[in-house]
């Protein structure tokens, strides 16, 4: 459980969030949407322990997140950025071996190896083991991305509690993980997350598209202006007026045809 | 459970070979191999020859081991090899190392495969302390030169490289956090200031201390004794033993500072690590060789164009390629111009500027870095 309270954030007195409390349970996916510029990345700076608060508490597992040792941290948690800079051409499976960095010191035993070609399977890049990194499109590199970031939140398979010396909660953040993905790899990588909510990982994810986050997101946190305008869930959020507050563009939401989910269109 | 099930059974997938893992060891096998090659041939060659198997003679009678080898060899052989050529060798070996195996961490440091351990000060700040002392020895730094005798210069050029390193190291530190590209750029601008008083020094200097200056500007392993090896090896060897330790921190580093601190990865503590082991290495290898240029540059790219840029690999891959490099630049600086000798700096510069070059326009099309 990641529980921040009243949490602010200012850079020379400019004021970037203002107490912002939220919740993220295990097995749920929550959605961040919000206009540019109203703190969302800033927001998960702040939730994965990257910057600290000015002022308010983030507390991982009833514990301060600044208190976690970076490793065992590392063994439960996965962080998926927006932009990646790697620009040493490392083979795909090379990166997505690092994933297991925090779980052995020196090199990688057998297991990592059938993770990172577990995970490589799961993104659907199988046959891009051997790449060099460096010669992929821009969505590619996310999805080997992905692919690490999945390596490094392994659940071991069978799922018995011995065998995962980790415990139960994993945790996943995503920032805008869909940008430079066409439409089936977006729906795709939200559909890996949301199948990582069904073990009990708790995911979140900043999303731009509210189409996206309609359809995956249990639960939406809208922020504005580095305030937290509304939450609840898709249904309850992603109303003509709340989505038209934080856009200041005019929406229409029509139910889904098959989900009955809200689907906003301008 | 295992996250969402794939569509093919595991047994049925082919399976993923890393044909770069197997291709790396073969590749450190075959640099431990040049090595020995390289110090033989740089034990070996010269104005007097010595066998490969004389040396190893010449080495157990050294040590007053016995041994049932019938190899003879004169006098002469055995003085020039233990008072001349092991201590030369072993400093080209370890300055070599040095070079290489700092390259290869500041390039990772600054997830830059063009940057070299001369960015962070060490060279510019040795060669000033350096200039300095060759100018000023006789005047202004007379105290010094009377306190510390022989060893003025490598002292001197060492505290010079470390204490830059040191002032770079502060101006981009801020809250506890480094900024590599702040340190870059501190460096650049340090770099200049250095310059300039080097070239203050060198317009009054005299025609005795410029040829001094000109020869320390280009390197030279000419001075290597078993006692600027004391001095040197300590340093280089703790720096060799060490910076292989953070080959996986850098290897989580290439993929950005934040993606490192997500892996667990004390990424602070990495950086100061690695230029703490990167300033005493070159700054020991600068104070007993002077300046040489191209092995810290050249030697990891070369590593990382064969291997991958796993650093487990390119971390002691450049130490021992570095080592056989300058080795064999050292072998062609001393017997090209019999009997005088080129300053190895000339060697590794046009031998390496050139090489550079071409593997630059081979792999233009490529983003092999």
């Amino acid at each position: 459980m990641l529980t921040a309270d009243n949490i602010c954030f200012s850079i020379n007195r400019k004021e970037i969030l203002r107490d912002v409390s939220l919740t993220l349970a295990p097995g749920e996916l929550l959605g961040i949407v919000g206009p540019n510029g109203a703190g969302k990345s800033t927001l998960l700076k702040l939730l994965v322990g990257d910057t600290s608060p000015t002022s308010g508490t983030i507390h991982l597992n009833e514990r301060p997140l600044h208190q976690w040792d970076r490793r065992e941290l590392a063994k439960r948690r996965g962080v998926l950025m927006q932009k990646s800079r790697l620009s040493f051409s490392f083979t795909v499976f090379e990166v997505v071996l690092m994933g297991r960095i925090p779980f052995n010191t020196g090199a990688e035993k057998p297991e990592d190896y059938d993770i990172a070609e577990e995970a490589l399977y799961q993104v659907g890049l199988e046959n891009f083991a051997d790449r060099l990194y460096t010669t992929l499109s821009g969505g590619e590199q996310q999805r080997v991305q992905l692919a690490r970031i999945l390596a490094q939140i392994w659940r071991a398979k069978g799922g018995k509690a011995d065998s995962d010396s980790i415990g139960e909660s994993r945790f996943l953040f995503l920032d805008e993980p869909t940008a430079s993905l066409d439409l089936a790899y977006q729906q795709q990588t939200l559909q890996i997350a949301k199948s990582l909510t069904a073990e009990n990982t708790a995911v979140l994810a900043i999303l731009h598209d509210l189409n996206l986050a309609s359809q995956f997101a249990d639960r939406i946190v809208m922020l504005k202006d580095g305030q937290v305008a509304n939450t609840g869930t898709p249904g309850e959020v992603l109303k003509p007026e709340t989505i038209q507050n934080l856009f200041n563009t005019p929406v229409f939401v029509l139910p889904h045809p098959e989900t009955g989910r809200p689907l906003i269109t301008v | 459970m295992a996250t969402i099930s794939s569509n093919t059974p595991l047994n049925t997938r082919k399976p993923i070979l890393s044909a770069r893992r197997s291709r790396s060891r073969s590749v450190m096998i075959g640099l431990v191999v040049l090595l020995v090659v390289t110090v033989l041939m740089g034990l070996g060659l010269g104005a007097v020859r010595v066998t490969p198997a004389q040396i190893v003679a010449i080495v157990l009678d050294n040590f007053e081991i016995n041994h049932s080898l019938d190899i003879a060899y004169e006098a002469r052989e055995r003085g020039v090899l233990i008072a001349i050529r092991f201590p030369r060798v072993l400093l080209g070996v370890l300055v070599g190392a040095a070079l290489g195996i700092s390259g290869a961490a500041i390039q990772g440091l600054f997830r830059n495969p063009l940057a070299a351990p001369g960015l962070i000060g060490i060279s510019s700040g040795a060669a000033l302390a350096a200039v300095s002392v060759i100018v000023l020895g006789a005047t202004l730094l007379q105290g010094l030169t009377e306190l510390l005798g022989n060893f003025t210069l490598p002292v001197s050029a060492f505290a010079g490289g470390v204490v830059t390193t040191f002032i770079i190291y502060q101006l981009s530190s801020s809250h506890g956090r480094t900024s590599v590209v702040t340190m870059l750029l501190a460096g650049i601008a340090i770099n200049a200031l250095t310059g300039a008083v080097i070239g203050i020094l060198t317009f009054i200097a005299d025609d005795e201390q410029l040829r001094s200056l000109t020869f320390w500007g280009l390197g030279s392993l000419g001075g290597a004794t078993w006692r600027s090896l004391r001095v040197a090896a300590p340093m280089i060897m703790a720096a060799l033993i060490t910076l292989p330790f953070l080959a996986r921190p850098l290897n989580a580093l290439l993929l950005g500072e934040d993606e490192a601190k997500h892996l667990g990865i004390n990424v602070e503590r990495t950086k100061r690590f690695i230029i703490l082991w990167v300033a005493l290495a070159v700054g020991a290898a600068v104070a007993v060789s002077g300046a040489i240029g191209f092995v810290g540059l050249v030697v990891p790219h070369l590593l990382r164009l064969t291997i991958g840029p796993d650093h487990r690999y390119v971390i002691p891959g450049s130490a021992l390629l570095g080592a056989s490099l300058l080795l064999c630049a050292d072998l062609i600086a001393r017997t090209i111009v019999v009997p005088a000798e080129l300053p190895i700096g000339i060697v590794t510069s046009l031998l390496g500027g050139p090489f550079f070059l071409w593997l630059l326009l081979k792999d233009r099309k490529n983003h092999l870095v």
